[in-house]
Parts: structure tokens; C-alpha cells; sequence
């Protein structure tokens, strides 16, 4: 089935650009890498200081760690756009790839109730790590997943 | 070295991750571990350089590592399942030597980070500690991209 918004993402700049330079997709992906470090390393800190598993770290530096994670998530926003770009079909039909996005769209969700609602902190805290861990484990699931 | 890395290809374990849905997994978990490591040593990193919380609390600081060195410990165990698949390939590549080089580099910064962190606060890291977290970070990131080049190059 042919979907014309795909075809348009695939022949913009954005798609010929990635395709171009042969070097590109590995050094995308690489930073994607790189950002999903940052943005990893900021929500584990955060929530498993709230959760208690991470001792001693007073509440209010938390806000401190939060930059981090924007950064990592404009990164692999960033980066993620460009890698789609270049074969939209590829990721747009993939099971994994769906499920990671929603999964994206969860975690910012539950990040945002907790921004409204403080009160159930640690449960906004649990339900963000497993958001996360389930986005990583479907990433890297991607390529062995049958297109659809 | 080649023939034992062959046998070991061949071996029932092997065998197993390499054509089962071992494989996957042992990626998951190794993304997984390397998320962690990374992760919490790059928070760390940029607390010394001055870019994240100006305070580390020797107890959070405690926890941080433990949970970076369990990071390390998994990415290892499913990195050494996942080399014995094609060992020869890996043990003969320079991507897959580049990205040790730089992994053990970057644990050998993280220890001697964390030593320093146990008896100084952050806030009053000198030049030298900065150096070692900047260098830091430049090892992680090249253990990476140097990751990542390996599906690409040899």
C-alpha cells in the first residue's frame, strides 16, 4: 500500500541528505546512542532517587539532572527524525518501531501527569523507568521484527 | 587464537546465540547494561565538570556506582556471549579493539573519579579531576561510536 506522506519524507532533503553521505547512518545512530545515554542516565538518577534505590540525594538537586535528559531527548529526537527520513517505510511499518513511539508518547505523558500531580511521585517514578527500559528493549529489537 | 575461536563459534553455546532468539535478547541486555554504565557516569561527569547538580553526597554517590558497575557487569556477560558468536571476526577487528581500548580507559577514569569523589565534594574539583571526567565522557563517547561503526566496518 502506498502512502504518500511516506514517499514525501523519503525524497525531502532530510531523506537524500542521510542517504547521501555513506557515513552518516552510523554516525546518526551512534549519536542516537549518545543520547539515549544522557536521557537514560538523568531518569534513572531522577526516579531512583525518588524511589529511594539511589540514597542520600536531597530533592531538590533533582531538577538539576532533568537538562540532561532534554538534551538526550532532543538528540534522538533529532537524530531519530533524520534516520526515518532516509527509509520511513522501513521503521513506519515495523512492530517494534510502533510500539517504541508509543511507548515515547507514554513516558511523556506520565512525565507531564507528574509535573500537574506530585503526590504519587513514586509510582510516576516506577512507571518512567519501565517506560524507558521497554523504548531501549524495542529499539534494539527493530531490525529482527518482521515489517508488516 | 583462530581455531580456538572457531571451536568456540561452534561450541553448543555458540551455536545457540547465534541462531536462536538468544541473540536479540543479548543485545537487549547489553544495550541495557551500556545504558546503565554510561548513564550514571556521565551524570557523574558532568556534575564534576560543573554542568549538573552542583552536589554528589557520597551515599548517592555510592549507589550511582554500584548501579554503573551492575551496568558494566551485564554488558560484559552479554558482550562475551555475543563475541563468541564470531570470534574471530571481533577478536581481528580494529572498531571491536578501538571500543575496549576505550572502555577500559573510561572504567579506569570512573574508578579513580569516584575515589577522588569519596573524599572531595564536587564543587571543589580542581583542574586535574575535570581533565579525568572530560577524558571520561571522550572514552564513552568513542566506546559508542566505535559500538556502533562495528555493524559498518571492520
Amino acid at each position: 500500500m502506498q502512502y504518500p506522506l511516506l514517499d514525501w519524507i523519503r525524497d525531502s532533503w532530510a531523506g537524500e541528505f542521510v542517504r547521501g553521505v555513506f557515513w552518516m547512518s552510523p554516525l546518526l545512530e551512534g549519536l542516537h546512542f549518545v543520547g539515549m545515554a544522557l536521557l537514560a542516565g538523568g531518569v534513572c538518577i531522577v526516579d531512583l532517587s525518588v524511589l529511594g534505590v539511589v540514597r542520600d540525594m536531597p530533592v531538590k538537586r533533582l531538577g538539576g539532572f532533568l537538562p540532561w535528559s532534554l538534551a538526550g531527548f532532543g538528540i534522538n529526537l533529532l537524530t531519530g527524525l533524520l534516520l526515518f527520513a532516509a527509509a520511513p517505510a522501513a521503521f513506519a511499518f515495523n512492530r517494534a518501531f510502533q510500539f517504541k513511539m508509543l511507548c515515547i508518547l507514554l513516558a511523556g505523558a506520565n512525565a507531564l501527569w507528574f509535573l500537574i500531580d506530585t503526590k504519587r511521585a513514586k509510582l510516576t517514578s516506577a512507571l518512567s523507568l519501565v517506560f524507558w527500559l521497554i523504548v531501549i528493549v524495542c529499539a534494539r529489537l527493530i531490525p529482527f521484527v518482521p515489517n508488516d | 587464537m583462530s581455531e580456538f575461536l572457531n571451536s568456540l563459534a561452534a561450541s553448543p553455546i555458540g551455536v545457540w546465540v547465534g541462531e536462536s532468539s538468544g541473540y536479540p535478547l543479548l543485545l537487549v541486555l547489553h544495550s541495557i547494561g551500556l545504558a546503565l554504565l554510561v548513564g550514571m557516569l556521565v551524570v557523574i561527569d558532568l556534575c564534576v565538570l560543573g554542568l549538573g547538580a552542583p552536589a554528589m553526597p557520597p551515599g548517592a554517590l555510592r549507589n550511582i556506582m554500584r548501579i554503573s558497575w551492575s551496568g558494566l557487569l551485564l554488558a560484559v556477560l552479554s558482550g562475551s556471549l555475543l563475541f563468541v558468536v564470531d570470534g574471530n571476526k571481533y577478536y581481528y577487528s580494529f572498531t571491536f579493539r578501538l571500543k575496549l581500548t576505550c572502555i577500559v580507559l573510561g572504567a579506569w577514569l570512573a574508578i579513580a573519579l569516584s575515589r577522588h569523589l569519596r573524599q572531595s565534594p564536587v564543587r571543589s574539583a580542581g583542574a586535574a579531576v575535570r581533565i579525568a571526567a572530560a577524558a571520561s565522557l571522550l572514552c564513552w563517547l568513542g566506546a559508542i561510536m566505535a559500538g556502533r561503526l562495528m555493524a559498518y566496518v571492520n
